[in-house]
Protein backbone atom coordinates (compact mmCIF):
# COMPACT_ATOMS: atom_id res chain seq x y z
CA UNK A 1 0.00 0.00 0.00
CA UNK A 2 1.63 3.49 -0.74
CA UNK A 3 2.04 5.78 2.25
CA UNK A 4 -0.96 8.51 2.77
CA UNK A 5 0.37 12.20 2.17
CA UNK A 6 -0.87 15.24 3.58
CA UNK A 7 -2.79 17.14 0.22
CA UNK A 8 -0.55 20.29 1.21
CA UNK A 9 1.48 22.00 3.71
CA UNK A 10 -1.39 24.54 4.99
CA UNK A 11 -3.21 20.82 5.59
CA UNK A 12 -0.81 19.89 8.08
CA UNK A 13 -0.21 23.12 9.63
CA UNK A 14 -4.42 23.36 10.48
CA UNK A 15 -4.09 19.63 11.36
CA UNK A 16 -1.33 20.53 14.26
CA UNK A 17 -2.96 23.51 15.42
CA UNK A 18 -6.28 21.77 15.46
CA UNK A 19 -5.17 19.22 17.09
CA UNK A 20 -3.45 21.82 19.47
CA UNK A 21 -6.47 24.29 19.71
CA UNK A 22 -9.15 22.76 22.18
CA UNK A 23 -10.93 23.55 25.38
CA UNK A 24 -7.97 24.27 27.35
CA UNK A 25 -7.44 27.66 24.76
CA UNK A 26 -10.34 28.86 25.72
CA UNK A 27 -11.17 27.97 29.24
CA UNK A 28 -7.93 27.12 31.21
CA UNK A 29 -5.59 29.45 29.74
CA UNK A 30 -7.82 32.41 31.34
CA UNK A 31 -8.11 30.75 34.99
CA UNK A 32 -4.50 29.78 34.85
CA UNK A 33 -3.21 33.16 33.93
CA UNK A 34 -5.64 35.07 35.74
CA UNK A 35 -4.79 33.35 39.25
CA UNK A 36 -0.83 33.12 38.44
CA UNK A 37 0.17 36.89 38.19
CA UNK A 38 -1.97 37.77 35.35
CA UNK A 39 0.10 39.61 32.69
CA UNK A 40 3.05 38.86 34.62
CA UNK A 41 2.20 35.30 34.26
CA UNK A 42 2.89 35.92 30.78
CA UNK A 43 6.88 36.27 31.69
CA UNK A 44 7.31 32.20 32.27
CA UNK A 45 4.82 31.98 29.95
CA UNK A 46 6.43 32.92 27.21
CA UNK A 47 9.86 32.02 28.61
CA UNK A 48 8.09 28.14 28.43
CA UNK A 49 7.41 28.50 25.36
CA UNK A 50 10.36 29.39 23.81
CA UNK A 51 12.19 26.78 26.10
CA UNK A 52 9.87 23.66 26.11
CA UNK A 53 7.24 24.05 23.84
CA UNK A 54 8.86 25.45 20.22
CA UNK A 55 11.60 23.04 20.88
CA UNK A 56 9.16 19.80 21.79
CA UNK A 57 7.18 20.89 19.17
CA UNK A 58 9.95 21.11 16.62
CA UNK A 59 11.30 17.51 17.99
CA UNK A 60 8.17 16.15 17.64
CA UNK A 61 7.83 17.30 13.71
CA UNK A 62 11.36 16.03 12.92
CA UNK A 63 10.87 12.45 14.61
CA UNK A 64 7.86 11.97 13.07
CA UNK A 65 8.79 12.72 9.80
CA UNK A 66 11.97 10.86 10.43
CA UNK A 67 9.90 7.70 11.09
CA UNK A 68 7.27 8.12 8.44
CA UNK A 69 10.62 7.62 5.94
CA UNK A 70 10.93 3.90 7.34
CA UNK A 71 7.05 3.67 7.36
CA UNK A 72 6.60 3.90 10.88
CA UNK A 73 3.90 6.23 12.04
CA UNK A 74 4.19 5.71 15.86
CA UNK A 75 6.62 5.69 18.62
CA UNK A 76 7.41 2.74 19.12
CA UNK A 77 8.56 2.19 15.65
CA UNK A 78 10.10 5.96 15.16
CA UNK A 79 12.35 5.47 18.73
CA UNK A 80 13.44 1.99 17.20
CA UNK A 81 14.68 3.74 14.18
CA UNK A 82 16.56 6.34 15.87
CA UNK A 83 17.76 3.50 18.19
CA UNK A 84 18.26 0.56 16.60
CA UNK A 85 21.13 -0.93 19.40
CA UNK A 86 18.10 -0.37 22.16
CA UNK A 87 15.62 -3.34 21.82
CA UNK A 88 13.54 -2.02 24.68
CA UNK A 89 13.30 1.39 23.34
CA UNK A 90 9.98 0.33 21.23
CA UNK A 91 8.14 -0.65 24.45
CA UNK A 92 8.82 3.34 25.64
CA UNK A 93 6.87 4.15 22.68
CA UNK A 94 4.22 2.51 23.63
CA UNK A 95 3.12 5.36 25.21
CA UNK A 96 2.60 7.49 22.33
CA UNK A 97 -0.36 5.36 21.70
CA UNK A 98 -1.48 4.86 25.19
CA UNK A 99 -1.96 8.18 26.18
CA UNK A 100 -3.82 9.98 23.16
CA UNK A 101 -6.08 6.62 23.24
CA UNK A 102 -6.82 6.75 26.89
CA UNK A 103 -7.69 10.51 26.20
CA UNK A 104 -10.06 9.81 23.31
CA UNK A 105 -12.14 7.54 25.42
CA UNK A 106 -13.26 10.18 27.28
CA UNK A 107 -12.67 13.24 25.81
CA UNK A 108 -15.02 12.26 22.40
CA UNK A 109 -18.01 12.16 25.94
CA UNK A 110 -16.68 15.64 27.05
CA UNK A 111 -16.91 16.69 23.38
CA UNK A 112 -20.66 15.23 23.61
CA UNK A 113 -21.32 17.27 26.05
CA UNK A 114 -20.71 20.31 24.26
CA UNK A 115 -22.76 19.28 20.99
CA UNK A 116 -25.72 19.36 23.27
CA UNK A 117 -25.00 22.19 24.93
CA UNK A 118 -25.10 23.72 21.53
CA UNK A 119 -28.61 22.34 21.19
CA UNK A 120 -29.50 23.48 24.44
CA UNK A 121 -28.29 26.91 23.74
CA UNK A 122 -30.34 27.15 20.30
CA UNK A 123 -33.67 25.33 21.64
CA UNK A 124 -33.50 27.36 25.27
CA UNK A 125 -33.44 23.71 27.27
CA UNK A 126 -31.61 25.95 29.94
CA UNK A 127 -32.91 29.51 29.88
CA UNK A 128 -35.48 28.33 33.11
CA UNK A 129 -31.87 27.90 34.69
CA UNK A 130 -30.97 31.49 36.41
CA UNK A 131 -28.62 30.93 38.68
CA UNK A 132 -25.46 28.54 39.40
CA UNK A 133 -27.28 26.31 41.35
CA UNK A 134 -29.57 25.48 38.51
CA UNK A 135 -27.42 25.23 36.04
CA UNK A 136 -25.47 22.92 38.03
CA UNK A 137 -28.36 21.07 38.46
CA UNK A 138 -29.33 20.87 34.69
CA UNK A 139 -25.33 19.90 34.23
CA UNK A 140 -25.94 17.05 36.54
CA UNK A 141 -29.09 15.86 34.85
CA UNK A 142 -27.51 15.82 31.61
CA UNK A 143 -24.86 13.76 32.73
CA UNK A 144 -27.20 11.22 34.26
CA UNK A 145 -26.03 11.48 38.00
CA UNK A 146 -28.96 13.03 39.47
CA UNK A 147 -32.94 12.74 37.83
CA UNK A 148 -34.54 16.28 37.71
CA UNK A 149 -37.35 18.56 36.05
CA UNK A 150 -34.61 18.78 33.37
CA UNK A 151 -33.46 15.06 32.74
CA UNK A 152 -34.84 11.77 33.73
CA UNK A 153 -31.95 9.62 32.84
CA UNK A 154 -29.42 9.51 30.37
CA UNK A 155 -31.03 9.35 27.06
CA UNK A 156 -30.04 13.34 25.76
CA UNK A 157 -26.12 12.64 26.51
CA UNK A 158 -25.85 9.35 24.76
CA UNK A 159 -27.61 10.14 22.34
CA UNK A 160 -25.00 13.39 21.54
CA UNK A 161 -22.30 10.94 22.34
CA UNK A 162 -23.43 8.73 19.49
CA UNK A 163 -23.40 11.60 17.22
CA UNK A 164 -20.28 12.54 18.19
CA UNK A 165 -18.14 9.44 18.35
CA UNK A 166 -19.81 8.07 15.16
CA UNK A 167 -19.09 11.91 13.28
CA UNK A 168 -15.21 11.06 14.89
CA UNK A 169 -14.62 7.78 13.21
CA UNK A 170 -16.57 8.75 9.96
CA UNK A 171 -14.12 11.70 9.66
CA UNK A 172 -11.10 9.19 10.49
CA UNK A 173 -12.12 6.50 7.48
CA UNK A 174 -11.69 9.34 5.08
CA UNK A 175 -7.86 9.42 5.89
CA UNK A 176 -5.29 11.82 6.06
CA UNK A 177 -6.07 14.00 2.65
CA UNK A 178 -9.98 13.21 2.38
CA UNK A 179 -10.87 13.31 6.50
CA UNK A 180 -8.62 15.16 8.98
CA UNK A 181 -7.43 17.60 6.70
CA UNK A 182 -10.37 18.64 5.08
CA UNK A 183 -11.74 18.93 8.40
CA UNK A 184 -9.29 20.54 10.16
CA UNK A 185 -9.03 23.32 7.54
CA UNK A 186 -12.55 24.06 7.29
CA UNK A 187 -13.26 23.55 10.87
CA UNK A 188 -10.24 25.99 11.92
CA UNK A 189 -11.23 28.71 9.67
CA UNK A 190 -14.69 28.54 10.98
CA UNK A 191 -13.40 28.31 14.47
CA UNK A 192 -11.12 31.48 14.23
CA UNK A 193 -14.10 33.52 12.69
CA UNK A 194 -16.87 32.22 15.48
CA UNK A 195 -13.85 33.45 17.85
CA UNK A 196 -13.29 36.72 16.40
CA UNK A 197 -17.13 37.20 16.34
CA UNK A 198 -17.32 36.54 19.97
CA UNK A 199 -14.44 38.60 20.99
CA UNK A 200 -15.99 41.68 19.20
CA UNK A 201 -18.99 40.91 21.00
CA UNK A 202 -17.69 40.51 24.73
CA UNK A 203 -15.29 43.73 24.11
CA UNK A 204 -18.51 46.21 22.77
CA UNK A 205 -20.20 44.25 26.11
CA UNK A 206 -19.33 47.28 27.57
CA UNK A 207 -21.10 48.05 31.28
CA UNK A 208 -23.99 45.74 31.06
CA UNK A 209 -25.15 47.14 34.20
CA UNK A 210 -25.10 50.83 34.34
CA UNK A 211 -25.99 50.89 38.45
CA UNK A 212 -22.71 48.63 38.67
CA UNK A 213 -20.39 51.10 36.40
CA UNK A 214 -17.01 49.09 37.44
CA UNK A 215 -18.32 45.79 36.29
CA UNK A 216 -17.21 46.31 32.62
CA UNK A 217 -15.23 44.74 29.93
CA UNK A 218 -12.12 46.47 30.08
CA UNK A 219 -11.41 46.00 33.45
CA UNK A 220 -12.65 42.58 32.82
CA UNK A 221 -9.50 42.63 30.57
CA UNK A 222 -7.99 44.17 33.66
CA UNK A 223 -8.51 40.95 35.70
CA UNK A 224 -6.67 38.94 33.45
CA UNK A 225 -3.69 41.51 32.40
CA UNK A 226 -2.90 43.64 35.53
CA UNK A 227 0.19 42.05 36.66
CA UNK A 228 0.73 40.86 40.03
CA UNK A 229 4.59 40.77 40.30
CA UNK A 230 4.86 39.46 43.81
CA UNK A 231 3.56 35.81 42.49
CA UNK A 232 6.59 35.53 40.34
CA UNK A 233 8.53 34.45 43.48
CA UNK A 234 6.12 31.47 43.70
CA UNK A 235 7.65 28.10 41.89
CA UNK A 236 4.39 27.01 41.62
CA UNK A 237 3.77 29.75 39.26
CA UNK A 238 6.74 29.07 36.99
CA UNK A 239 5.57 24.83 37.32
CA UNK A 240 1.77 26.54 36.31
CA UNK A 241 3.03 28.09 32.97
CA UNK A 242 5.37 25.17 31.92
CA UNK A 243 2.21 23.19 32.34
CA UNK A 244 -0.01 25.08 30.31
CA UNK A 245 2.28 25.57 27.56
CA UNK A 246 3.36 21.70 27.23
CA UNK A 247 -1.04 20.71 27.28
CA UNK A 248 -2.19 23.85 25.05
CA UNK A 249 0.68 22.83 22.34
CA UNK A 250 -0.44 19.03 22.00
CA UNK A 251 3.14 18.05 22.94
CA UNK A 252 3.88 14.86 24.40
CA UNK A 253 0.75 13.29 23.56
CA UNK A 254 2.46 11.28 20.62
CA UNK A 255 -0.22 12.87 18.03
CA UNK A 256 1.96 15.40 16.62
CA UNK A 257 4.54 12.99 15.33
CA UNK A 258 1.98 10.78 14.28
CA UNK A 259 0.72 13.56 11.85
CA UNK A 260 4.32 14.41 10.74
CA UNK A 261 5.04 10.77 9.41
CA UNK A 262 2.79 11.55 6.52
CA UNK A 263 5.37 14.20 5.78
CA UNK A 264 8.24 13.69 3.19
CA UNK A 265 11.54 13.91 3.53
CA UNK A 266 11.81 17.32 1.75
CA UNK A 267 8.72 18.54 3.39
CA UNK A 268 9.36 21.25 6.03
CA UNK A 269 9.27 20.65 9.54
CA UNK A 270 10.96 23.83 11.40
CA UNK A 271 8.71 26.62 9.91
CA UNK A 272 5.54 24.63 9.82
CA UNK A 273 5.94 23.71 13.83
CA UNK A 274 6.78 27.16 14.04
CA UNK A 275 3.48 28.37 12.53
CA UNK A 276 1.31 25.89 14.10
CA UNK A 277 2.72 26.82 17.48
CA UNK A 278 1.94 30.38 16.69
CA UNK A 279 -1.74 29.46 15.85
CA UNK A 280 -2.24 28.07 18.68
CA UNK A 281 -1.26 30.84 20.77
CA UNK A 282 -3.13 33.21 18.75
CA UNK A 283 -6.30 31.35 19.78
CA UNK A 284 -5.28 30.84 23.42
CA UNK A 285 -3.62 34.48 24.15
CA UNK A 286 -5.51 36.86 21.92
CA UNK A 287 -8.76 34.97 21.38
CA UNK A 288 -9.44 32.79 24.44
CA UNK A 289 -8.13 35.88 26.76
CA UNK A 290 -10.66 38.33 25.10
CA UNK A 291 -14.03 36.01 25.97
CA UNK A 292 -14.46 34.18 28.74
CA UNK A 293 -12.83 36.44 31.77
CA UNK A 294 -13.97 39.79 30.22
CA UNK A 295 -17.60 39.08 29.65
CA UNK A 296 -17.87 36.76 33.34
CA UNK A 297 -16.73 40.47 34.67
CA UNK A 298 -18.95 42.36 32.99
CA UNK A 299 -21.66 40.64 34.23
CA UNK A 300 -20.35 39.45 37.82
CA UNK A 301 -17.74 41.54 38.64
CA UNK A 302 -14.34 40.92 40.86
CA UNK A 303 -15.95 39.17 43.73
CA UNK A 304 -17.95 36.69 41.38
CA UNK A 305 -14.62 36.34 39.44
CA UNK A 306 -12.62 35.27 42.52
CA UNK A 307 -15.08 32.36 42.41
CA UNK A 308 -15.17 31.28 38.99
CA UNK A 309 -11.40 31.50 38.28
CA UNK A 310 -10.99 28.95 40.85
CA UNK A 311 -13.77 26.51 38.88
CA UNK A 312 -12.56 23.82 36.85
CA UNK A 313 -13.13 23.54 33.34
CA UNK A 314 -16.05 21.81 33.40
CA UNK A 315 -18.27 24.59 35.76
CA UNK A 316 -16.24 27.35 33.65
CA UNK A 317 -17.37 26.18 30.67
CA UNK A 318 -20.97 24.29 31.10
CA UNK A 319 -22.20 26.51 34.20
CA UNK A 320 -21.00 29.55 33.94
CA UNK A 321 -20.51 30.55 30.48
CA UNK A 322 -24.39 29.75 29.29
CA UNK A 323 -25.32 31.80 32.24
CA UNK A 324 -23.08 34.72 31.55
CA UNK A 325 -24.20 34.28 27.65
CA UNK A 326 -27.97 34.34 28.87
CA UNK A 327 -27.86 38.21 29.86
CA UNK A 328 -26.65 39.00 26.93
CA UNK A 329 -28.78 40.07 24.06
CA UNK A 330 -29.16 37.91 22.09
CA UNK A 331 -27.90 35.36 24.12
CA UNK A 332 -29.46 32.21 22.76
CA UNK A 333 -27.21 32.43 19.39
CA UNK A 334 -24.22 33.50 21.26
CA UNK A 335 -24.35 30.89 23.55
CA UNK A 336 -24.59 28.56 20.40
CA UNK A 337 -21.54 30.21 18.71
CA UNK A 338 -19.97 29.58 21.94
CA UNK A 339 -20.34 25.64 22.10
CA UNK A 340 -20.38 24.99 18.72
CA UNK A 341 -16.73 26.81 18.40
CA UNK A 342 -15.71 24.48 21.81
CA UNK A 343 -17.38 21.51 19.40
CA UNK A 344 -15.40 22.25 16.51
CA UNK A 345 -12.26 22.79 18.88
CA UNK A 346 -13.12 19.56 20.14
CA UNK A 347 -13.61 17.69 17.08
CA UNK A 348 -10.41 18.43 15.71
CA UNK A 349 -8.25 17.70 18.90
CA UNK A 350 -10.13 14.33 19.28
CA UNK A 351 -9.59 12.97 15.63
CA UNK A 352 -5.87 13.69 16.16
CA UNK A 353 -5.96 11.51 19.32
CA UNK A 354 -7.59 8.68 17.59
CA UNK A 355 -5.05 8.67 14.86
CA UNK A 356 -1.72 7.17 16.76
CA UNK A 357 -3.57 3.85 17.49
CA UNK A 358 -5.42 3.49 13.55
CA UNK A 359 -1.58 4.45 12.41
CA UNK A 360 -0.30 1.61 14.19
CA UNK A 361 -2.98 -0.72 13.19
CA UNK A 362 -2.17 0.18 9.40
CA UNK A 363 1.53 0.28 9.81
CA UNK A 364 2.05 -2.74 11.68
CA UNK A 365 -1.13 -4.78 10.95
CA UNK A 366 -0.98 -4.19 7.13
CA UNK A 367 -4.80 -3.19 7.93
CA UNK A 368 -6.37 -0.12 5.19
CA UNK A 369 -7.88 2.80 7.00
CA UNK A 370 -10.82 1.29 6.99
CA UNK A 371 -10.69 -1.25 9.08
CA UNK A 372 -8.28 -0.18 11.15
CA UNK A 373 -10.56 3.21 11.98
CA UNK A 374 -13.30 -0.10 12.70
CA UNK A 375 -11.82 -1.38 15.10
CA UNK A 376 -10.00 1.13 16.76
CA UNK A 377 -13.84 2.20 16.76
CA UNK A 378 -15.74 -0.78 17.99
CA UNK A 379 -12.86 -1.17 20.57
CA UNK A 380 -12.87 2.55 22.09
CA UNK A 381 -16.43 2.30 21.78
CA UNK A 382 -16.95 -0.62 24.48
CA UNK A 383 -14.51 1.39 26.96
CA UNK A 384 -16.26 4.73 26.71
CA UNK A 385 -18.85 3.00 28.32
CA UNK A 386 -17.31 2.84 31.73
CA UNK A 387 -16.95 6.96 31.48
CA UNK A 388 -20.71 7.49 30.54
CA UNK A 389 -22.24 5.38 33.35
CA UNK A 390 -19.66 5.89 35.52
CA UNK A 391 -19.06 9.31 35.57
CA UNK A 392 -19.93 9.99 39.09
CA UNK A 393 -17.65 7.07 40.58
CA UNK A 394 -13.98 8.90 39.73
CA UNK A 395 -13.78 7.27 36.26
CA UNK A 396 -13.12 10.03 33.94
CA UNK A 397 -10.45 11.55 36.60
CA UNK A 398 -8.73 8.63 36.94
CA UNK A 399 -8.04 8.12 33.06
CA UNK A 400 -6.99 11.56 32.73
CA UNK A 401 -4.14 11.15 35.51
CA UNK A 402 -3.08 8.15 33.52
CA UNK A 403 -3.80 9.84 30.15
CA UNK A 404 -2.55 12.97 30.44
CA UNK A 405 -0.41 13.69 33.59
CA UNK A 406 1.41 10.60 33.38
CA UNK A 407 2.15 9.99 30.30
CA UNK A 408 2.24 13.48 28.45
CA UNK A 409 5.40 14.27 30.47
CA UNK A 410 6.91 11.05 30.93
CA UNK A 411 6.81 11.00 26.68
CA UNK A 412 8.01 14.29 26.23
CA UNK A 413 10.76 13.77 28.30
CA UNK A 414 12.00 10.15 26.34
CA UNK A 415 11.13 12.43 23.47
CA UNK A 416 13.24 15.06 24.08
CA UNK A 417 16.29 13.16 25.58
CA UNK A 418 16.21 10.13 22.68
CA UNK A 419 16.37 13.32 20.41
CA UNK A 420 18.81 15.79 21.96
CA UNK A 421 21.48 12.73 22.98
CA UNK A 422 20.83 9.52 21.33
CA UNK A 423 19.82 10.60 18.36
CA UNK A 424 22.63 13.00 18.47
CA UNK A 425 22.16 16.94 18.25
CA UNK A 426 24.36 16.72 15.01
CA UNK A 427 22.02 14.54 13.19
CA UNK A 428 18.82 15.82 15.01
CA UNK A 429 19.99 19.49 13.71
CA UNK A 430 20.66 18.32 10.24
CA UNK A 431 16.98 16.51 10.17
CA UNK A 432 15.46 19.38 11.53
CA UNK A 433 16.49 21.24 8.59
CA UNK A 434 16.00 18.86 5.91
CA UNK A 435 13.73 20.89 3.37
CA UNK A 436 13.41 23.51 6.19
CA UNK A 437 12.24 26.78 5.08
CA UNK A 438 14.02 28.98 7.53
CA UNK A 439 17.14 28.26 9.91
CA UNK A 440 16.73 28.18 13.37
CA UNK A 441 18.73 30.34 15.40
CA UNK A 442 21.92 28.22 16.28
CA UNK A 443 21.36 29.04 20.40
CA UNK A 444 18.48 26.58 20.14
CA UNK A 445 20.80 23.30 19.80
CA UNK A 446 22.25 24.03 23.40
CA UNK A 447 18.38 24.12 24.18
CA UNK A 448 17.12 21.19 22.73
CA UNK A 449 20.11 18.91 24.10
CA UNK A 450 20.07 20.71 27.59
CA UNK A 451 17.95 23.07 29.12
CA UNK A 452 14.38 21.46 27.14
CA UNK A 453 15.37 17.83 28.79
CA UNK A 454 16.32 19.85 32.09
CA UNK A 455 12.80 21.39 32.48
CA UNK A 456 11.11 18.28 31.34
CA UNK A 457 13.31 16.40 34.26
CA UNK A 458 12.59 19.24 36.52
CA UNK A 459 8.56 19.22 36.14
CA UNK A 460 8.22 15.16 35.67
CA UNK A 461 9.94 15.23 39.39
CA UNK A 462 8.07 18.23 40.42
CA UNK A 463 4.76 16.51 39.74
CA UNK A 464 5.71 13.33 40.66
CA UNK A 465 6.06 14.05 44.36
CA UNK A 466 3.24 16.77 44.06
CA UNK A 467 0.48 15.45 42.13
CA UNK A 468 0.98 11.49 41.26
CA UNK A 469 2.00 10.96 45.02
CA UNK A 470 -1.88 11.89 45.87
CA UNK A 471 -3.56 10.37 43.04
CA UNK A 472 -1.67 7.25 43.38
CA UNK A 473 -2.81 6.68 47.06
CA UNK A 474 -6.33 7.68 46.14
CA UNK A 475 -5.74 10.68 48.54
CA UNK A 476 -9.32 12.31 48.43
CA UNK A 477 -11.10 9.66 47.24
CA UNK A 478 -14.75 8.67 48.31
CA UNK A 479 -14.51 5.09 49.86
CA UNK A 480 -17.39 4.37 47.88
CA UNK A 481 -15.57 5.57 44.29
CA UNK A 482 -12.47 3.84 45.35
CA UNK A 483 -13.17 0.17 43.56
CA UNK A 484 -14.52 2.09 40.40
CA UNK A 485 -11.18 3.74 40.40
CA UNK A 486 -8.81 0.82 41.14
CA UNK A 487 -10.62 -1.33 38.64
CA UNK A 488 -10.06 2.22 36.17
CA UNK A 489 -6.78 1.60 36.44
CA UNK A 490 -6.14 -2.16 36.25
CA UNK A 491 -8.03 -2.10 32.95
CA UNK A 492 -5.70 0.79 32.02
CA UNK A 493 -3.37 -1.53 33.20
CA UNK A 494 -4.89 -3.51 31.24
CA UNK A 495 -4.91 -1.59 28.14
CA UNK A 496 -0.80 -0.91 28.32
CA UNK A 497 0.11 -4.30 28.80
CA UNK A 498 -2.12 -5.14 25.63
CA UNK A 499 -0.78 -2.73 23.70
CA UNK A 500 3.23 -3.61 24.99
CA UNK A 501 2.23 -7.57 23.67
CA UNK A 502 1.06 -6.08 20.56
CA UNK A 503 4.37 -4.28 19.79
CA UNK A 504 6.17 -7.56 21.08
CA UNK A 505 3.92 -9.53 18.09
CA UNK A 506 4.79 -7.38 15.37
CA UNK A 507 8.47 -7.12 15.91
CA UNK A 508 9.09 -11.06 16.33
CA UNK A 509 6.98 -11.69 13.08
CA UNK A 510 9.63 -8.74 11.63
CA UNK A 511 11.83 -10.12 9.55
CA UNK A 512 15.81 -8.85 10.63
CA UNK A 513 16.47 -5.85 8.86
CA UNK A 514 18.55 -2.71 9.41
CA UNK A 515 16.77 -0.12 8.60
CA UNK A 516 19.58 2.00 6.98
CA UNK A 517 19.59 5.32 8.85
CA UNK B 1 -7.21 47.78 33.62
CA UNK B 2 -3.71 49.73 34.51
CA UNK B 3 -0.77 51.00 31.93
CA UNK B 4 1.33 47.46 33.32
CA UNK B 5 -2.17 45.53 32.28
CA UNK B 6 -2.16 46.95 28.85
CA UNK B 7 1.54 46.93 27.85
CA UNK B 8 1.44 43.53 28.96
CA UNK B 9 -1.30 42.36 27.07
CA UNK B 10 -0.52 44.34 23.67
CA UNK B 11 2.86 43.07 24.19
CA UNK B 12 2.16 39.63 23.91
CA UNK B 13 -0.14 39.98 21.08
CA UNK B 14 2.22 41.86 19.42
CA UNK B 15 4.92 39.13 20.00
CA UNK B 16 2.31 36.25 19.19
CA UNK B 17 1.03 38.63 15.76
CA UNK B 18 4.72 39.53 14.54
CA UNK B 19 6.01 35.60 14.71
CA UNK B 20 2.44 34.89 12.93
CA UNK B 21 3.24 37.67 10.12
CA UNK B 22 6.74 36.14 9.74
CA UNK B 23 5.06 32.31 9.23
CA UNK B 24 2.95 34.09 7.17
CA UNK B 25 5.87 36.01 5.32
CA UNK B 26 7.95 33.24 4.72
CA UNK B 27 4.94 30.02 3.84
CA UNK B 28 3.89 32.85 1.12
CA UNK B 29 8.05 32.43 -0.40
CA UNK B 30 9.70 34.63 1.20
CA UNK B 31 13.76 33.63 0.99
CA UNK B 32 15.50 31.92 3.95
Amino acid sequence: MSRERWGSKLGVILAVAGSAVGLGNFLRFPGIAANNGGGAFMIPYFISFFLLGLPLMWIEWTIGRFGGGFEHSTAPGVFQTMWQKNRFIKYFGVIGIFGPTVIFIYYTYIESWILGYSFFALTGKYTACTDSTQMSAFLQGYQGLVHNEHFSGLKFAYLFFLITFVLNIVVLCFGIRGGIERVCKGGLVVLFVLAVILMIRVLTLGTPDVARPDWNTTAGLGFLWNPHWAKLKEAKVWLAAAGQIFFTLSVGFGVILTYASYLTKQDDVALSGLTAATTNEMAEVILGGSIVIPAAFAFIGPAGMQVITGQGLFDLGFVTMPLIFQKMAYGQIFGFLWFFLLFIAGVTSSISLAMPAIAFLEDEFNLTRREATIIFGVVTFILCQPVIFFLGNGVLGEMDFWGTSVSLVVFATIEAILFGWVFGIDRAWTQLHEGSDIRIPKFYRFIIKYVTPLMLVAILSVWCWQEWKKNLFLVGVDDANKPFVLITRIGLGGLLVFLLLMVWVVWKRRPETKEDV
Amino acid sequence: MTVGGWIFMLTSWAVILGLFAFCLYRTLGGRK
